[in-house]
């Protein structure tokens, strides 16, 4: 039976897949432009410039991730849904609000310091270690949102 | 909000990629211990050597005719334009592309110019290849007066500059006209493009200071020939940041009190250090070498912003300035000057 709950539920699921989703394609794709521009000059680069391309991806599977969990949880992935209340289904949106809205703005970021990271390796390929430990540090707070957003799904009785 | 994350988000994708490539082509600029061990370098060959076997491979010079470097250099500077020119795609990047290549449309028609009124044959290796519009195209409208197949824009300055030759028949007044014209033109393009305001800050604030620089310049030069109030008033450029009427005003003044009526400017130390330098030596080399580094610098910040025209901008004015310190050398090497001279005459690096 489809709920109220369900839909809430539903909607929560998108959110963290769609917005951690987008944040990570923009970001890859600010960064895959930086490298394709980099790699015109020096496309023996590809390697590095895809590895630091990369980085911004990772916020679009933890979103991936989360959604596809509550999916599993609820058992609408299986074909019957749990009749969840409506609290039930707001707790569920709610817990997936971090990992789609940090998703979004650090996968952006994210995008942003790669980009930046790919210009600082094409004119100093050793300052490579120094490059990716900035790219990291966005990442350590997609992270965090993950791991809220699990956290707070946890929590809720089903 | 909406708007914000749209524009933003477009104009980062545009910068992404021309930004990515000007920072690969900066390791290709020079830095500043490649060019003090190219001053204290024996003679041409080694300094060719010093520069030929560095990391930077942008360079390649035929050792074995050394006084030949002028055609590579000119062929650098022709390839760094091409990638340019590649990756321009956005409106604002074809802009600065016109703002920079069009130097050398103006450089090829004050020579064509010159040469058909002083009714001298001049050698293809005088013309820059690197400008807007062919040089066949140019000469044809030049020399047999045919404008079909340049821009009517230029059309109309090339009339100008015959006009007022024909009033003056001074061949110094082709110069003036033209540098005026440029930023005219430069102008009138700034008006049909859409740029955004963090854009048109930094690209306004570079023309502007190119203009200021121009203008003051040429000013003592015309005040080193004798000229009058008026005739200056005809050919400075009315839009740069330091307002010509205050130019005008301190125009009659001895040159050696410039730099005080330019006290609260950023050119007064430019001024007054190459007021001075003209004074003891009657060359402004001092000069010219000041503004190319107030130029040079102001272009450095470049270096630090990684989406914008900013790195573009840096890249150019660091090429060709390399390209000039290069030049620079390697005739001081050619015409047998001491380090000291050279060092002297060598601007400041990008890098």
């Amino acid at each position: 039976m489809i709920t109220q709950g369900i839909v809430i539920a539903f909607l929560g699921s998108a959110i963290a897949i769609g917005l951690s989703c987008s944040g990570s394609g923009m970001g890859v794709g600010i960064a895959g432009a930086a490298g394709v521009g980099v790699m015109i000059e020096e496309p023996e680069k590809f390697g590095l410039v895809l590895f630091l391309q990369a980085f911004p991806g990772t916020q679009g599977i933890y979103g991936l991730l989360v959604g596809f969990w509550v999916l599993m949880k609820t058992g609408i992935l299986g074909g019957s849904p749990i009749p969840l209340s409506l609290d039930q289904g707001c707790q569920i949106f709610f817990s997936c609000i971090p990992v789609g809205v940090v998703g979004f703005f650090s996968g952006w970021y994210q995008g942003k310091t790669a980009a930046a990271a790919i210009g600082l390796i094409a004119r100093n390929p050793g300052g490579v270690g120094k490059a990716i430990v900035m790219v990291t540090m966005v990442e350590t707070y997609a992270v965090f949102s993950l791991l809220a957003s699990l956290l707070l799904f946890n929590a809720i009785t089903l | 909000m909406f708007k914000y994350f749209t524009a933003d988000t477009n104009d980062q994708e545009e910068y992404a990629f021309a930004n990515g490539s000007v920072k690969s082509l900066e390791k290709g600029l020079l830095n500043k211990d490649i060019l003090d061990r190219m001053i204290k370098s024996g003679d041409i060959v080694s300094a060719l050597k010093i520069l030929s076997e560095s990391d930077l491979n942008d360079y390649s010079f035929d050792l074995n005719n050394p006084s030949d470097f002028e055609n590579s250099l000119n062929k650098e500077l022709l390839h760094t334009y091409d990638i340019i020119k590649s990756i321009s795609q956005v409106s604002t990047f074809n802009f600065l592309y016109f703002t920079f290549a069009s130097k050398y449309d103006f450089h090829n028609i004050k020579i064509l110019i010159k040469s058909k009124y002083l009714k001298k044959d001049i050698s293809n290796e005088l013309l820059s290849p690197i400008g807007t519009i062919d040089i066949e195209k140019l000469n044809l409208a030049i020399k047999d007066e045919k404008y079909e197949n340049i821009p009517d824009s230029f059309e109309f300055l090339i009339k100008k500059t015959f006009s007022e030759y024909n009033k003056f028949k001074d061949p110094e007044m082709i110069d003036f006209v033209l540098d005026k014209e440029r930023y005219v033109m430069i102008f009138n393009k700034i008006r049909e493009i859409e740029i955004i305001e963090a854009e048109e800050l930094f690209l306004k604030r570079f023309i502007n200071i190119n203009i200021d620089l121009n203008n003051i310049i040429n000013c003592i030069r015309a005040k080193i020939r004798g000229e009058k109030k008026a005739f200056i008033k005809e050919f400075l450029i009315p839009e740069g940041d330091f307002k010509i009427e205050k130019i005008i005003e301190i125009y009659d003044s001895p040159l050696s009190s410039w730099c005080e009526k330019l006290i609260y400017t950023d050119y007064k130390n430019i001024v007054e250090t190459g007021v001075n330098y003209f004074q003891r030596n009657n060359s402004l080399m001092e000069l010219e070498k000041l503004r190319d580094n107030f130029i040079l610098n102001f272009s450095k910040i470049g270096k630090y912003i990684t989406f914008g025209i900013e790195p573009l901008i840096g890249f150019i004015t660091a090429k060709e300035n390399d390209i000039k310190n290069i030049k620079i050398i390697l005739s001081g090497k050619l015409n047998k000057l001491s380090p000291d001279q050279i060092k002297e005459r060598v601007r400041d690096s990008y890098v």
